[in-house]
């Protein structure tokens, strides 16, 4: 259902995002130091919903790609735009070298996990001997 | 050792080499082994969830936010900020019969240390109960063994009747000695060769219970060579809620593949009372409304859902049959509580175990009056029919006239009579645990306490009267019993030899 302030925190969440639809932390603080200096009897309850906005909004932006070693700029933009040519959406990419996949590549998006590593080969082989 | 190198070859040409999609959350929070997981927005009810260190979970409780799994087996290797992944497959169990003679828990995994189960089917534990179309009149008996229950509330296979009582009543015992006259029958079947015997295989499920009866029961299975047509699933007392909240529908998953492949199976769940205080507890801690006596709104459903699934199939359905013995614990004997008004109103029928009658040593302590077979004489041999028709209603005009007759010095001839006769099938219906009589024996000492053999044996003689002639028609008076088993009818010339049998027995004994 939504809120009495719903039309408010839409408004707020998009003065703290950037040119290309991405929260930005120092537009975040901008919106908070505003609410602050407002003073709103209903302050606190403005800032649980937009908070909540933001968080819900950060999680789906966020997609967190982990590789198995090095990687060069060249295979990240190519990933990068691949992705964002698929999702229609404004998306913020985190990209992490995680050694503990050996080989290949793990990418998060919101709760859907894309993986393709060795780590991941090794643990369906394992699970194959024991089931 | 090349054999191993060709499987682990085998195996790795066989692997996936795609990249995978998997649905992921994270523990937000833990306790009691229930898990709330942010995330896995594309869980499914009753999904299977992954937990780090092989610890599997179940998706029970999908809320707007956040996804409530109860954990099976250890998790205190599992912390705040683990992942959880879906895996797309319902809970499911092994069925068939390589689960025969086997003791495994909740998801089927053995217990017994007699190695992996290499069952080749499995099927999820919840499913839907077979429908109107499928279903058949409950018209076959399931022989229980025991004298007052079998002639007084037969019960039919596919039936679902309830064994309610107070505690230390006796009710697992009329469970136990169900199963055990099931595998005396089975073997007895076998070795006669006819092609159209159906043995029925048997299901017990330990719910809540010490793993000391748990063992005492496996022990007098294994004793009396019933354990090779059971499976045991047993979810004690110290093993979590979610296990012992899972373990009657494994085992209801168990007795169906019996039933889905046209072959009668007995499931005893023992006890609903301890199921229902497990699921009190997991919805407790998913934080679901609670109404009366802090159960929560869907208390009857989750029994409901269960019982519904015993059923007798039509010939072109398989023409299997699942039959039910839940157990349900009374307080004080108050059948009026709430899960065991319930399962009364669910079950066709009940045998209601009295502590009184069992302190006095009527054992099976089986009240007359408040047990009854919705299924009646539909379950019963026609031979069993003719003699013990009229005996529920004499045994509880014997109870009702034994109150009165407390006050009265000076009875009439008639309820005298109907004292003496009530008083000597008291004495002919104890029985002790672990000796089922076969329906034949039955038929026939009901018979000769109907002929007034018996009249002339002092009440307090007549058990013994009775297990000696049970002893002569297992021996010398066999022709009539064979018969009995043979027809299923007592016919003129059956009762003919019936009567020479039972009057040289009268003759021996003293």
């Amino acid at each position: 259902m939504p809120s009495k302030f719903s039309s408010l925190i839409t408004k707020l969440v998009k003065e703290s995002t950037n040119e290309h639809g991405i929260i930005d932390k120092s537009l975040v603080n901008n919106v908070l130091v505003g609410l602050k200096e407002i003073n709103s009897p209903m302050h606190q309850e403005i800032l649980k919903e937009f908070l909540t906005e933001i968080t819900k909004t950060l999680r789906f932006q966020l997609v967190e790609v982990e590789f198995g070693s090095e990687t060069s700029k060249s295979v990240m933009t190519k990933l990068k735009d691949k992705i964002s040519a698929t999702i229609s959406r404004p998306l913020d990419f985190k990209f992490t070298t995680n050694k503990s996949l050996i080989a290949g590549y793990r990418i998060k998006l919101v709760d859907d996990v894309f993986e393709d590593s060795v780590q991941s080969r090794l643990s369906k082989l394992s699970q194959s001997f024991t089931s | 050792m090349s054999s191993i190198t060709d499987l682990i070859r085998k195996e790795i040409e066989n692997l996936s080499t795609d990249a995978t999609r998997t649905n992921v959350g994270s523990i937000i929070t833990l306790a009691d082994g229930v898990a709330k997981v942010d995330g896995l927005s594309k869980v499914m009810f009753n999904e299977m969830i992954e937990f780090p260190n092989n610890v599997l979970g179940i998706a029970l409780n999908l809320e707007e936010d956040s996804v409530g799994c109860v954990l099976l087996g250890d998790v205190s290797s599992l912390k705040e900020g683990d992942e959880a992944r879906t895996t797309g497959k319902l809970l499911s169990v092994p069925v068939g019969k390589e689960l025969l003679g086997r003791v495994v828990d909740a998801v089927g995994r053995p217990m017994d240390g007699k190695g992996a189960i290499n069952a080749s089917q499995s099927l999820p534990v919840e499913r839907i109960a077979p429908g109107i179309i499928p279903r058949k009149s409950v018209d076959q008996p399931l022989q229980t063994g025991i004298m007052a229950v079998d002639s007084m509330v037969p019960i039919g296979r596919g039936q679902r009747e309830l064994i309610i009582g107070d505690r230390s009543t006796g009710k697992t015992t009329i469970a136990i000695d169900t199963i055990i006259n099931q595998a005396k029958i089975n073997k007895q079947g076998e070795a006669s060769g006819d092609a159209n015997f159906r043995p029925v295989f048997c299901v017990y499920v330990a719910i809540g219970q010490k793993n000391a009866n748990v063992a005492r029961t496996i022990k007098t299975l294994e004793e009396s060579g019933a354990m090779e047509y059971v499976t045991i699933v047993s979810a004690p007392a110290a093993d979590n809620p979610a296990n012992q909240y899972l373990a009657p529908y494994a085992g209801c998953a168990m007795g169906e593949w019996y039933m889905e492949n046209g072959m009668d199976a007995l499931i005893v769940y023992d006890d609903l009372s301890k199921h229902a205080v497990a699921y009190r507890q997991i919805s407790l801690i998913l934080k679901r409304p609670s109404g009366r006596e802090a159960y929560p709104g869907d208390v009857f459903y989750l029994h409901s859902r269960l019982l519904e699934r015993s059923a007798r199939l039509k010939e072109d359905c398989g023409n299997g049959s699942l039959t039910a013995l839940p157990i349900i614990e009374t307080q004080m004997g108050d059948v009026a509580g709430y899960i065991p008004t319930n399962v009364i109103s669910i079950t066709d029928g009940q045998i209601f175990l009295e502590g009184d009658l069992f302190n006095k040593g009527i054992r099976p302590a089986v009240s007359v009056g408040l047990s009854v077979s919705r299924v009646g004489s539909a379950a019963q041999i026609k031979a069993y029919k003719k003699v013990a028709g009229k005996v529920k209603l004499e045994l509880a005009q014997f109870r009702e006239l034994a109150a009165f007759s407390q006050f009265e010095s000076d009875l009439d001839a008639t309820t005298k009579a109907s004292l003496d006769k009530g008083a000597r099938i008291v004495e002919l219906f104890k029985q002790t645990a672990a000796n089922p009589i076969s329906v034949e024996v039955q038929t026939s000492l009901m018979w000769a306490m109907q002929n007034n053999f018996f009249d002339s044996i002092a009440v307090g003689d007549v058990n013994r009267g009775a297990q000696s002639l049970r002893k002569y028609l297992e021996t010398q008076g066999k022709e009539a019993c064979d018969l009995i088993y043979s027809t299923g009818k007592l016919e003129e010339n059956t009762e003919q030899k019936l009567r020479s049998a039972v009057e040289d027995w009268k003759r021996t004994f003293s």
